[in-house]
């Protein structure tokens, strides 16, 4: 006879579903675009539809064959990376990547991250995505230079930002998230107009830049000399971001990102405001990571008696 | 299908100055490992390093990885100072595989340092092959660098009887360069169907130059720095003329190699 243990009033279980704007997630846990790919390359380890979502890599009109190599080294609790945004451009990604990715994980919640030169360049890659089927949210990469405007990024110059937001929001009825650079002079400031702008919700933040050098070859390591600085090193960085951007807005829909390595900084981030968290870097190093992320957080909310990410989102404010 | 795996150290031995040998028992007997593959360790607690590092399968005996690792930074030390029956975080099987063609009798293969382990893997397989004439070719820069064979021959069936050394200043083994003695098989020899190579940049090239001018068909296995060894990050791109579906002119060394056509990378 197999061992019957009524349930008692007392048993707790903590949900671990969150929302942002409109979008319900079964986790707080996002995959970071330009780590997982496109969705399938971890598959074997760890089926995609675990995440709460996936930002794949991002898209942009034309394919982009990216910087020359090397294009990553590890650093002091982090790496750099100068990917420089390669990818198979928005005619094969919605025309074969997309679609084979739904296919296979029709319960996996896709977000599509684009990049664009121009305001026109985003609200086409906004246009292209409303013809597809299965994509749970657009997030914008604001970390790429507006060529209209001299170069300076999207997410460092409050008009670019507003007027991209702005039409990318009047092509779709898709959720729209911003993601910010935390290299903003005024993050708060890009957030608050993004919001007004007609976002859903703001990603604080993306990677911080920087260099290494070879002591022995007497140059620096990356192909494109600078890089992004990503991993454990950027978290408190990221934090603060985070943090000033719920302070000022209160209730703003917020994802934090940037060194998650643990569920210990996901949680802080929740504290500080974050309905959820992006996590990049730290799939790399264990690609099943999210196994231990849920169980971490679980424990943490039963040991603190909150039943729903909500019980503890901001308290920290 | 690639998996993530807790094994445990079974052999760990000092081979050559800086270069370890290790044997990890792993879950099942390793027959779903092909020489080419390689897998990603996660790095130990002692290295305070993130993210996983690389290393080419170099032989699979007794539901084992065999590794050969030179130890030059962080990871690679750490490694080397494990003790046996500590666990060790792999993921793998990752990469393709050398896909030799069956008429290929007569192959040689040059490793240049530890770019080596790979061919140890593919020598075994092929040395039960009664067909096969094939030589390999282990080059350092000094003696120190490369295993003394009467040592390690006997104990590690990995190494096998038709490998020969070479070093630059001719301490062990052949003197010269890989491509130097290569060139000096040439002349001796009649051409072997095929070459395949692992190592230094540099060694590649010249090897891909002497292979083209005699039309010799040649495969490389390459080495760039990885972040997710896994297809996801497009971090290890190695230049190629022609590249592949999302690029026109990079390839991915962890999922479309390590193992290449010649004619597929530019080195
Ligand atoms: C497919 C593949 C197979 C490999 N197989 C083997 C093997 O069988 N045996 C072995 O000893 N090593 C192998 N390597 C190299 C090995 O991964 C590196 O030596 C290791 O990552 C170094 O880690 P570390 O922390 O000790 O040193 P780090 O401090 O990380 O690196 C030390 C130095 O080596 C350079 N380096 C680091 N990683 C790489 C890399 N992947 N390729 C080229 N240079 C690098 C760094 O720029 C630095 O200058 C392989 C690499 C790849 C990509
Ligand atoms: C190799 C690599 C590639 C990345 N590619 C992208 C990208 O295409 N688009 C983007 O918005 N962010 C990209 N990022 C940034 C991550 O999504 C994330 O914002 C950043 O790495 C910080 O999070 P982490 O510390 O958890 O990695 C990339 C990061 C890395 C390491
Ligand atoms: S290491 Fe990430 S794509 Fe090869």
């Amino acid at each position: 006879m197999k061992n019957f243990k009524p349930e008692s009033k007392t048993e707790f279980k903590a949900q671990l579903y969150t929302r942002i704007g409109k979008l319900m997630l079964d986790n707080p846990f996002i995959a970071a675009s330009g780590t997982c790919g496109y969705g399938t390359e971890y598959a074997d380890i760890l089926p995609p539809e675990k995440w709460g979502a996936l930002v794949l890599k991002t898209v942009t009109v034309k394919q982009r064959d990216g910087n020359k190599p090397p294009r990553c080294c590890e650093t002091d609790s982090g790496m750099l990376n100068s990917i420089g945004l390669a990818n198979c451009g928005i005619e094969q990604f919605t025309k074969e990547k997309l679609p084979e990715f739904i296919k296979k994980f029709p319960n996996a919640k896709p977000v599509v991250s684009i990049a664009g030169e121009t305001t026109e360049e985003f609200v086409l890659l906004t246009g292209k995505l409303a013809e597809s089927k299965g994509i749970n949210a657009i997030e914008l990469n604001f970390s790429c230079p507006n060529v209209s405007k001299g170069g300076i990024h999207f997410g460092a110059d409050t008009s670019s930002a507003q007027e991209a937001v702005k039409e990318c929001r009047k092509t779709t009825q898709l959720p729209i998230w911003v993601k910010i650079s935390p290299t903003a002079p005024d993050p708060v400031k890009i957030a608050s107009i993004c919001m007004e702008s007609g976002a859903d919700a703001i990603v604080a933040s993306n990677t911080v830049p920087g260099m290494v050098i070879d002591i022995w070859k007497e140059k620096p390591i990356l192909g494109n000399i600078t890089g992004g600085l990503s991993g454990p090193a950027i978290f408190p960085i990221s934090l603060r971001v985070a943090y000033l951007i719920a302070k000022s807005i209160p209730g703003i829909p917020l994802i934090g990102c940037g060194g998650v390595s643990n569920a210990d900084k996901a949680i802080q981030f929740i504290l500080a405001g974050c309905s959820a968290v992006e996590i990049g870097t730290a799939v790399f190093r264990s690609p099943n990571i999210l196994y231990k992320f849920m169980e971490e957080i679980k424990s943490y909310m039963e040991k603190m008696g909150y039943s729903k990410i909500d019980d503890f989102k901001g308290k920290a404010l | 299908m690639k998996k993530i795996e807790t094994g445990k150290l079974a052999v760990i031995k000092n081979i050559a100055n800086s270069l370890t040998y290790l044997k990890i028992k792993i879950e099942g007997n390793g027959e779903n490992y092909a020489p080419g593959n390689f897998i990603t360790i996660l790095p130990p607690a002692s290295s305070a390093r993130f993210l996983r590092r690389p290393f080419s399968v170099a032989g699979i005996s007794d539901g084992s990885i065999e590794l050969i690792i030179k130890s030059i930074g962080p990871v690679t030390e750490s490694l080397a100072s494990l003790t046996q029956g500590t666990e060790i975080e792999i993921m793998g099987p990752l990469g393709n595989s050398y896909q030799i063609p069956e008429n290929i009798k007569k192959l040689w293969m040059i490793g240049g340092g530890t770019g080596i382990a790979s061919i140890l893997f593919l020598n075994s397989l092929r040395s039960g092959n009664s067909v096969c004439i094939d030589k390999v070719l282990w080059a350092g820069k000094t003696k120190g660098a490369l295993p003394s064979m009467e040592l390690f021959a006997p104990q590690l069936e990995i190494f096998k009887k038709n490998i020969a050394f070479a070093t630059d200043d001719g301490s062990a083994g052949e003197k010269g360069r890989a491509p130097e003695v290569l060139l000096q098989w040439l002349e001796k020899e009649h051409n072997p169907d095929a070459i395949v190579s692992c190592g230094p940049r540099e060694m590649m090239k010249e090897i891909k130059k002497i292979a083209d001018k005699r039309a010799i068909p040649t495969w490389f296995s390459m080495e760039e720095f990885m972040a997710c060894g896994s297809g996801a990050c497009a971090g290890c791109a190695v230049p190629s003329p022609y590249g592949s579906m999302c690029s026109s002119s990079y390839l991915k060394v962890c999922s479309e190699g390590p193992v290449f056509k010649s004619s597929e990378v530019i080195l």
